[in-house]
């Protein structure tokens, strides 16, 4: 079983590299601009000088998958920091004071938990314009309430050791306990739920831009070219088939990390007990 | 268990209240003027002004706000800006749809996860638990739209089981609304269904190497009573809370998959009051999606007391 | 009727096999209560669960001989061995509240070793099912379930709660439909007796079935046991790793250690004139008060007060919750399941300078909460009366949870200088090395996780941890309860030491009667938030007041 767990991460690691090396590739060899339109590749299959084919306008998907993707990352990337960042923050002070500031952010968080984050992200990005600033503060947000709840729990089980205790009484400060004590304790869950969030945001963007709302034309968007792909899937089946690989790749790769890496720590926490 | 319920209630109440001003809030302070957007920017200010009173939103916010909220028991969310005629009139009919739809998504996701999650469970290390491992994996990586389309390529396109686009609606024939529902359901639904399948086998493995399960072999239990009599109850409470979060989460991406399909729900009519800033229809449909999620999240809090008598006492 | 011989235990987990028993020889006669003293990592539950046949783990082999009726129990297939579980071998587990299932009602979790068995008491033959089963394939094994005659849900009602009656629950019909969540930890532990007691099994095998409970309640279940065994007739196989229970229960005793039998024989032989060194020490730490060991040093207390109680009351607030009308059974519910939330009375406490103050009582006497107001941890704005205090330092009961398991020593150590205002290297070197040297630990201890030590170790640590910061007092909860007794003793040692060389004042508390009279000069008895009684140590030991007092030395020391 042991074995088993590894091989999961570790796959999961295989996955994400291939995808650095398919950027790095586009990188060094990019002989198409991602807007540069050529008639004879309209809708044209994979072929030696386009290797994932042509789109609707004649634009090469390879590089157009190529800028996707790094759209796609680096949207998910700066919305995961700051949900992250804030949530965290929230859930542990909540968490650790307790008492009716807890009470009160978390009311809050169960009636953001009512409204789908997705949902709020959509109506956010669409009713302001659906710069790429915007979609990142809007999934940014969105991922706060969860964020928050998950750490504030870490923090409450962790409250109770007492080694919390043993700080408080040797005359540590609230700041310095839950910084400098608390919070390397609870940094295997963050960082599992961090690539959890990492996977939900890359989802999000993708539904955005897939309803036309997210990463607007002529910036590529995976989702957005899976959109564009839709109406020509009979005729062009690999104009959905690229991105859709693509994408499926990046989060089957992180999830594949998340997992493992959840179950290689509480492989750990075992072995020391 | 009564007292518990009424509880549930109040505060269910109180969180649906809270949910309305949250959202009537944000549509009141988002930038843009409904009237504008009507009328469009070459308007003069009179025509703007006259519309904005004939549209109540020269009332004070709370105002606008009791109005709005003491209308929604009665069904009433307001006329649309866009068509002038009930909110109430221009999204009823999409409920259907849409609530049909999730019904048969997390139908799929009970229905398949729970065997093979036992199955697997059971057979733990065996070669079908493998197998069922890997698929779980990679269909938890796809996002529901991208299955939609492999779907409709796949059963529409190469085995024309279906006819992708020819959305049939409910009241013409029910029969055939719910055939074409189908696809787009399985759509919704593997992804959460792997993901289940996984934490229900992952719980039912937690639960079998607690105490309990000693003192049920102690007692000459095999495996099987074991699993049956104590483990599966046990285990199934983690699987109930997430079918309740998965619910919310069905109707997010139900608006996603209608896109794929063509089906004219809720998403659609939401994505159109939005680009012409129909506020009260946006509001009525984030409500409506709101209120479902709550009630859902409730009775899974219900089911959940039900089982474990603990929870009850909380 | 249960012959062990040579039995084996060994686990292949890790790269090399490791082996957990050894030689494990002994036989049980019918309505013989044999006990298996030691203490943890001994070998003595795994040898009883392989006895039951619970060890099902494919990486564990069992070897050697395990005859029940001249039959040999590792030779039985497992459908054999499950006729005889719960059916002749009925099993007690040490913590009721998880040997339970939370969510079934006891009723059904006390029947169900009758719903296994159906009422074919000849099932259990293991020479009938061999025969009729031979290789017990799939269809057999329904014809099988088939011949057995079930009971009705009313006789399985009725029987249920006779054997709950049997052991001595009050109102049966009640805890028959009461979760385990319900119920008292005794009340808990005599139900798990009831359900393996259902079908008066030939042997009860009980696996250290009081160490999760209270004193006073420990000595009930003994008795409970003691009437089981006269009444049925049942064999007992009691394991334990305290010495005072196991003497007062069992005929014959087999000591372990590290997997080894050190010695065995009859009770008397054992206690009265123990062979081997370790049985001996054991013995010793469990001797019934007698004479104070090591010289008298009688004026090793200073008469100046180091901490000062006066009438200090404090109540944790309600939860709130509205609607909120919890009455009766389920208050009691509350309580069980928050034993460490109880308010303390009028608490009147002084500790001089040197003494040692010894704390006992029972799980939810409040002894923690005092604890905590003593060294500020708990209290505040909603208490009432003072407390006047030098500074306090506390030692926690778990040394897992009491150390940052993210902090090696050596850093733990640093931050407890350094937020006593210690920030210079040097300083903060030499006062490590001071430290270390008091406790006992050497240097390379510095460099580990907390999870890399023993439990004698950490608490060492968390000993260094609090004395780096000078206090004046030490606050001991139940700093020994979790290690075996050469360590804890190693331990009392070294606390006493402390006291002796820095005029150190410290309260201590525990729940252990013998260990409270080695270590302390006076005694407070607490109950129910109150202290009830106070004396000097030999005083109160020999000529205790209070009724509850009597009770709890007679139910520890007895």
């Amino acid at each position: 079983m042991k074995k088993k767990k590894d091989l999961q991460f570790y796959i999961g690691i295989g996955i994400l590299t291939l995808l650095g090396l398919f950027v790095i590739v586009g990188l060094l060899y990019h002989p198409y601009s991602s807007t540069q339109m050529d008639q004879a590749a309209k809708l044209a299959g994979p072929s030696m000088s386009h290797w994932f084919g042509g789109d609707k306008m004649g634009r090469d998907i390879f590089t157009r998958v190529q800028e996707g993707l790094r759209t796609s990352v680096l949207i998910s990337f700066f919305s995961t920091l700051i949900g992250s960042f804030a949530g965290i923050v929230i859930g542990a002070i909540t968490g650790y004071f307790g008492g009716w500031l807890d009470d009160g952010v978390m009311r809050i968080i169960d009636v953001l938990f009512a409204i789908p984050s997705i949902l709020l992200a959509l109506v956010f990005v669409s009713l302001s314009n659906s710069g790429i600033i915007n979609i990142i503060l809007a999934l940014g947000i969105a991922v706060i309430p969860s964020f928050a709840k998950m750490t504030r729990t870490e923090f409450r089980e962790q409250k109770k050791r007492e080694y919390v205790q043993a700080a408080k009484l040797m005359g540590a400060s609230d700041a310095r306990i839950i910084f400098r004590h608390i919070l390397p304790n609870v940094v295997p869950t963050l960082v599992n739920c961090i690539i959890i969030s990492f996977n939900n945001c890359i989802l999000a963007e993708a539904g955005l831009s897939y309803l036309g709302i997210g990463v607007q034309p002529p910036t590529a968007s995976l989702g957005g070219m899976i959109s564009e792909g839709q109406a020509y899937l009979k005729v062009a089946p690999f104009y959905v088939l690229f991105p859709g690989i693509v994408m499926v790749l990046l989060l089957l790769g992180f999830g594949m990390i998340a997992d493992g890496d959840m179950k290689t720590n509480s492989l750990k926490i075992k072995k020391n007990k | 268990m009564g007292k518990y319920i009424v509880k549930k209630i109040a505060s269910l109440s109180l969180t649906l209240i809270a949910v309305s001003f949250v959202v009537f809030f944000l549509f009141s302070v988002i930038p843009g003027d409904p009237a504008v957007s009507k009328l469009g920017t070459n308007a003069t200010p009179e025509k703007v002004e006259a519309l904005r009173e004939e549209l109540g939103l020269n009332a004070p916010f709370m105002v606008r706000y009791f109005k709005w909220l003491t209308g929604i028991p009665r069904g009433d969310f307001g006329k649309s800006y866009a068509y002038s005629m009930p909110v109430s009139k221009l999204i009823g009919g999409k409920l259907m749809i849409n609530g049909t739809l999730s019904l048969m998504a997390i139908l799929i996701v009970v229905g398949i996860s729970v065997p093979v999650g036992v199955y697997t469970a059971k057979h733990t290390g065996g070669l079908l638990d493998k197998i069922i491992t890997v698929i779980n994996q990679v269909f938890m990586a796809f996002p529901p739209f991208l299955l939609g389309l492999i779907l409709t390529f796949v059963f529409g396109m190469v085995l024309k089981l279906f006819s992708p686009g020819a959305y049939v609606g409910y009241d013409v024939s029910f029969a055939r609304f719910f055939g074409y529902l189908i696809c787009p359901a399985i759509a919704l639904a593997l992804p959460k269904t792997a993901m289940c399948i996984k934490l229900l086998r992952t719980n039912i493995l937690e639960e079998a190497k607690k105490d309990y399960a000693k003192t049920a072999y102690s007692k000459g239990n095999n495996t099987t009573g074991l699993l049956y009599k104590y483990v599966l109850k046990n285990a199934i409470m983690p699987t109930i809370t997430f079918v309740g979060m998965v619910f919310a989460d069905m109707i997010a991406s139900g608006i996603v998959i209608e896109q794929t399909f063509g089906i004219p729900g809720l998403g659609r009519s939401l994505l159109s009051a939005i680009s012409v800033r129909d506020y009260p229809v946006v509001e009525a449909i984030v409500m409506l999606i709101a209120f479902g999620i709550v009630i859902v999240s409730a009775l899974t809090d219900v089911i959940h007391a039900i089982v474990d008598p603990q929870v009850r006492e909380e | 009727m249960l012959e062990v011989k040579d039995l084996k235990i060994e686990f292949f987990d890790h790269s090399k096999p490791e082996t957990a028993v050894r030689d494990v020889d002994f036989t049980m006669k019918e309505g013989e209560i044999v006990g298996l003293v030691g203490e943890s990592g001994s070998g003595k539950s795994l040898t009883a669960t392989a006895i039951a046949g619970l060890i099902r783990r494919g990486d564990v082999k069992v070897s050697g001989e395990i005859l029940w009726d001249s039959k040999n129990l590792l030779k039985a297939s497992r459908r054999q061995m499950r006729a005889l579980q719960g059916e002749e071998i009925g099993f007690v587990f040490q913590d009721p509240m998880t040997a339970f299932s939370p969510v079934h009602k006891i009723g059904y979790q006390v029947e169900d070793a009758l719903r296994v068995h159906g009422k074919s008491k000849n099932a259990a033959d293991l020479n009938n099912v061999a025969s009729a089963e031979g290789e017990a394939s799939e269809n057999e094994k329904k014809a099988g379930k088939n011949d057995k005659e079930e009971y009705s849900r009313e006789e399985l009602k009725a029987l249920a709660i006779q054997a709950l009656k049997d052991a001595e629950l009050p109102d049966p019909e009640r805890v028959y439909n009461s979760y385990p969540f319900e119920l008292s930890g005794g009340m808990r532990q005599r139900a798990m007796i009831a359900s393996a007691m259902i079908s008066k099994p030939r042997l009860l095998i009980a696996d250290e079935p009081t160490t999760a409970l209270d004193v006073t309640v420990q000595a009930e279940i003994i008795k409970l046991l003691q009437r089981i065994n006269k009444e049925d007739n049942t064999a007992i196989l009691f394991i334990s790793h305290d010495l005072g229970l196991v003497k007062k229960l069992c005929s014959k005793v087999l000591v372990l250690r590290n997997g080894d039998v050190l010695e065995s024989g009859s009770a008397e032989e054992i206690f009265e004139n123990p062979k081997d060194e370790y049985t001996k020490k054991l013995i010793a730490a469990n001797v019934v008060i007698g004479k104070e060991h090591g010289e008298a040093d009688e004026n090793h207390i200073i008469e100046e007060p180091e901490c000062v109680v006066t009438d200090y009351s404090f109540y944790y607030p309600a939860r709130k919750s509205f609607g909120d009308l919890r009455i009766g059974k389920k208050a009691e519910a509350e309580k069980s399941r928050q034993p460490e939330k109880i308010g303390i009375t009028d608490i009147r406490l002084t500790v001089r300078k040197g003494e040692i103050v010894g704390l006992v009582g029972e799980s939810g006497s409040g002894k923690s909460t005092l604890a905590k107001c003593i060294v500020g941890l708990q209290g505040g704005k909603s208490a009432t009366g003072s407390i006047t205090c030098g500074k306090a330092r506390m030692i926690f009961q778990d040394t897992y949870s009491a150390l940052n398991p993210k902090m090696k020593v050596g850093r733990l150590l640093k931050e407890a200088l350094v937020l006593s205002g210690i920030k210079d290297k040097e300083e903060q070197k030499k006062e490590i090395q001071k430290i270390l040297d008091e406790v006992e630990l050497s240097e390379e201890f510095l460099e580990r996780f907390p999870a890399e030590l023993s439990g004698g170790q950490r608490q060492r640590v968390g000993i260094a941890l609090a004395l780096l910061q000078k206090p004046t007092l030490l606050v001991a909860d139940e700093p020994v309860s979790a290690l075996d007794v050469a360590i804890s003793e190693s331990i009392l040692a070294l606390l006493r030491k402390i006291s002796r060389k820095y005029h150190m004042a410290i309260l201590f508390i525990s729940h252990d009667l013998r260990t409270v009279y080695h270590l302390c000069d006076r005694v407070c008895v607490m109950k129910q938030g109150r202290i009830v009684e106070e004396a000097e140590k030999e005083e109160l030991y020999t000529n205790p007041k209070e009724e509850y007092t009597k009770v709890l030395l007679r139910s520890a020391l007895e």
